[in-house]
């Protein structure tokens, strides 16, 4: 390959990588939008979608493109109760409440996946989709490929059902003006419920895809929720296309500077130009 | 005391404040209105550093205090409050003036004195000891003024303080205003509500649209036919 | 007849706080109590910015590493006493967290959080590819016998770590109080309550935002200082961990965040539950006693969003409103 190839093949890497980054930040972008508040558990969510599709694979030999849909509607359960067991409690508290809560409920999903099912990576054999393609010169792992289409697949279809249905307008008014919201008709209780479960879906169905390519194991969640959070912060806390291409940029800054600097440092770069951003635009590139 | 040339801001293609000039003489009680969305709390903003206005100038006590920060213009004299009530909720009534007198002090027997006679102005001595965040709204309005006062300023600005309250409790804050206005402060008063405004006021600037179309005593104003064509009789004066 | 209560209450805490590592005689007791009063420090010290002045840093690692590596890499390559490392450390810290709050300080709540956080794994990884100061393999600090104060090294008695601590706490907590009675604590709280507000006060919020912040710093600095001479070994993974970043946060908002005593009420419900549920039930990498550590941050958020004290004030309110209907 020559150099123009090697660096559209790693940018086109960090895309795939950044897909599903940019779904986790999607359900950081959805909680904060409509409730005002940040969800530190968000990556446990992804990690649990991941073990989900893991037994789903070795009890019924599923596969997690295949169990796809059961672990969103999991997920959506989860998300609901996590909802109205503990959240609501501090919808309307203070910030650090509302911090503590979700950093503490993140220490005890990562260690009842630790308790449950141990430290090791587990991976899931014989998925349904492997191999690679080649486009242009570019070769693309199928199984890298096709959870990167899924996820804007999903991507899509929420902005649709935030944009286009009567519920995804009550989300938005409730983002807009919660006390009008509730005057009009609408159950801000059930909003927040409902959008709990939608974070927690696009967590769960981006676990489910990546589950996968990557490997499974309880701390799985901190690196990708720092990722997202980044993700959500570049595009501006509360926009889901802002949300999706923060993602994407963090995909592309990890692939290319893990390829060109070193792996040591991809961190760094991500974080940087995170830093940078905010700093002249400061929130976020496409927040209000 | 404080003049204003050609001061104009841009809200992307809104022209929030179009070539606004006007003049504020000395112990003056100063009453600027306008029906909704005609640049009147954008203009506060413009003269007390809290946006930065694209051209014209501010011009306070013959000192041009265009663009200078909201904290530096505080201590040049000119003192504010807010529309959307700004209190500290988390301190008591008698913090929240310390903090405003702490402006010329470091002293905190100094700033509780002050406090306390800013108090005593807006009659929320007996609540001195009472949280901020526990008040109602018309003593919150109280308590900003009272902020205001305490930072010792030439110049105080009352973004809407009377709106929003019953009749009894705007009997009081003009009372207070008057009070204010005594002891020799100069004040320019933001309202929508007509009946208020030009009974206290020496002088009144109308806005609508971000412009300037008329400034004179009450009593012509309310004779002033583009006044009544653009304010009176379009909207009502609610 | 108040005061003198409160006068006897605190002399009766600090005989406590002296007496007490004389009761415990087991060496985990003692590395506990040295936990709770170095955590009460780094809870104090957090508080200054996040619980006073608002600004809510989950990055506080950074200035606790900066203060173990300073002191630590000034012994090892000069041999300079720990006691002064220990100041280098606190200046370089306040240093760095102007630089870091300079472009930072725009960004309000959630977006000052997160650039805590990614500062904090930067710096991290700076440190793991710093070669010159250790890199990943960390420092072993140079063994000074014979308990001397001025080497801040004791084997003999590891209850001098913990006084050198207590006095280090009692500076702190006077420190901070003289701060919340002067012009300075006002404008802290100030800042926190209302930016708008302070602005029309007269208060330069980016200014009063930095001031808070060096303090906040050089304390933790001090902390991580002492930190690396008790364990004698420090790495990037330990002194820069995102976990001590969290937990300092912790501690503070378990207490009640923005409260004089809250960080060392947190610092004891949380220290003693962690090291010894990690005691008891951490074996196996199971996983049970973060489990517990976890649930517990979870219900108090989730039951008493004010913290401990705020329960307490709480409650006391509740038996004033009972006494008088009308108040």
């Amino acid at each position: 390959m020559n150099p123009f190839q090697v660096l559209i093949q790693t940018i086109v890497n960090g895309l795939l990588l950044g897909s599903i980054i940019a779904l986790v930040a999607i359900g950081i972008a959805i909680i904060r939008g409509v409730m005002d508040m940040v969800n530190f558990a968000q990556g446990e969510f992804l990690m649990l979608g991941m073990y989900a599709s893991y037994w789903i694979n070795v009890k019924w030999n599923l596969d997690p493109l295949v169990s796809a849909p059961i672990t969103i509607a999991l997920m959506f359960i989860l998300g609901v109760i996590v909802y109205k067991v503990l959240i609501a409690r501090v919808i309307e508290a203070p910030m650090l409440a509302q911090m503590l809560l979700t950093f503490g409920l993140s220490i005890v999903l990562v260690n009842v996946g630790l308790f449950l099912w141990g430290s090791q990576f587990k991976t899931i054999p014989n998925v349904l989709v492997k191999g690679t393609i080649s486009i242009g010169g570019v070769m693309v792992s199928l199984n890298a490929l096709v959870p990167a289409l899924v996820s804007l697949l999903m991507a899509g279809a929420v902005y649709w059902f935030l944009m286009k249905t009567r519920m995804g307008r009550a989300f938005q008014a409730t983002s807009m003006n919660k006390k009008a919201a509730a005057l009009v008709g609408i159950d801000t209780q059930t909003v927040y419920a409902l959008a709990f479960g939608l974070a927690a879906a696009c967590a769960g169905l981006a676990g489910s895809v990546l589950s996968i390519s990557y490997y499974i194991f309880p701390g799985v969640g901190s690196v990708f929720n720092l990722y997202a959070f980044v993700a959500v912060c570049l595009g501006g806390f509360g926009s889901i296309p802002g949300a999706f291409i923060g993602g994407l940029m963090i995909g592309v800054s990890d692939s290319l500077a893990g390829f060109y600097i070193s792996a040591a440092f991809k961190y760094v770069v991500a974080f940087g130009i995170y830093l940078v951003t905010v700093i002249f635009k400061p929130k976020g590139l496409f927040g209000w | 005391m404080l003049e204003l040339i050609g001061v104009t801001k841009k809200f992307g293609g809104l022209l929030a404040n179009d070539n606004v000039s006007m003049k504020v003489e000395k112990g003056q009680i100063y009453g600027i209105i306008g029906p909704n969305g005609a640049g009147k709390t954008t203009l506060f903003n413009c003269i007390t550093g809290f946006l930065r206005p694209e051209a014209g100038r501010v011009i306070f006590e013959g000192r041009d205090i265009t663009s200078m920060p909201a904290n530096l213009i505080c201590r040049a004299g000119i003192a504010r409050t807010f529309q959307i009530v700004q209190v500290l909720d988390s301190l008591t009534v008698q913090e929240n003036a310390m903090v405003g007198a702490f402006c010329h002090t470091n002293s905190r027997m100094v700033a509780e004195k002050k406090a306390s006679e800013a108090l005593d102005i807006v009659r929320l001595t007996d609540k001195s000891t009472s949280r901020a965040g526990s008040l109602n709204i018309a003593q919150k309005k109280r308590l900003q003024i009272a902020r205001a006062l305490a930072t010792g300023a030439k110049l105080v600005m009352l973004d809407e303080a009377m709106a929003g309250l019953t009749e009894a409790e705007r009997v009081q804050a003009v009372q207070i205003v008057k009070d204010i206005n005594s002891l020799g402060i100069t004040i320019v008063l933001i309202e929508h509500v007509m009946e208020v405004l030009m009974p206290v006021s020496d002088r009144v600037l109308v806005l609508n649209f971000g412009k300037k179309i008329a400034e004179d005593v009450p009593s012509s104003i309310v004779n002033n036919e583009e006044v009544i064509n653009a304010y009176l009789g379009g909207h009502g004066n609610a | 007849m108040k005061k003198y209560t409160v006068y006897i209450l605190i002399a009766a805490a600090l005989l406590a706080a002296i007496v007490l590592p004389r009761l415990l005689p087991k060496p985990f007791e003692k590395h506990v109590l040295i936990l709770i009063m170095l955590y009460s420090i780094l809870g104090s010290a957090w508080n200054i910015l996040g619980g006073y002045t608002g600004q809510v840093s989950l990055g506080h690692a950074v200035f606790f590493g900066i203060g173990a590596y300073t002191s630590s890499i000034m012994l090892i390559k000069w041999g300079i006493v720990p006691w002064v490392g220990m100041l280098v450390g606190g200046v370089i810290a306040t240093i760095v967290s102007i630089i870091i709050g300079l472009p930072t300080f725009k960004l309000r709540g959630f977006y000052f959080a997160i650039a805590t956080i990614a500062l904090g794994e930067m710096t991290r990884t700076l440190f793991l590819n710093w070669e010159w100061i250790g890199g990943a393999v960390g420092l072993e600090l140079p063994i000074k016998r014979g308990d001397k104060l001025i080497n801040l090294q004791f084997y003999l008695s590891k209850n001098n770590y913990y006084y050198v601590l207590l006095g280090i706490f009692l500076l702190t907590i006077l420190a901070i109080y003289v701060i919340q009675k002067s012009k300075l604590g006002y404008y802290f709280r100030a800042v926190k309550d209302s930016h708008e507000a302070a602005l029309a006060s007269g208060i330069d919020t980016a200014r009063t935002k930095l001031v808070a912040m060096g303090i906040s710093a050089f304390i933790t600095a001090i902390a991580g200082s002492v930190y690396a001479q008790y364990l004698l070994y420090i790495d990037p993974y330990v002194v820069f961990s995102s976990a001590i970043s969290t937990r300092i946060c912790l501690v503070a908002i378990l207490g009640g965040e923005g409260r004089l005593f809250g960080p060392i009420i947190g610092s004891s419900i949380l220290v003693i539950l962690s090291e010894y549920s990690r005691a008891w039930l951490g074996g196996g990498g199971k996983g049970v006693d973060l489990i517990i550590y976890g649930t517990l941050i979870v219900l108090v958020a989730a039951f008493q969003p004010r913290g401990i004290l705020g329960m307490v004030e709480m409650v006391k309110a509740k038996r004033q409103k009972a006494v008088v209907p009308n108040a």
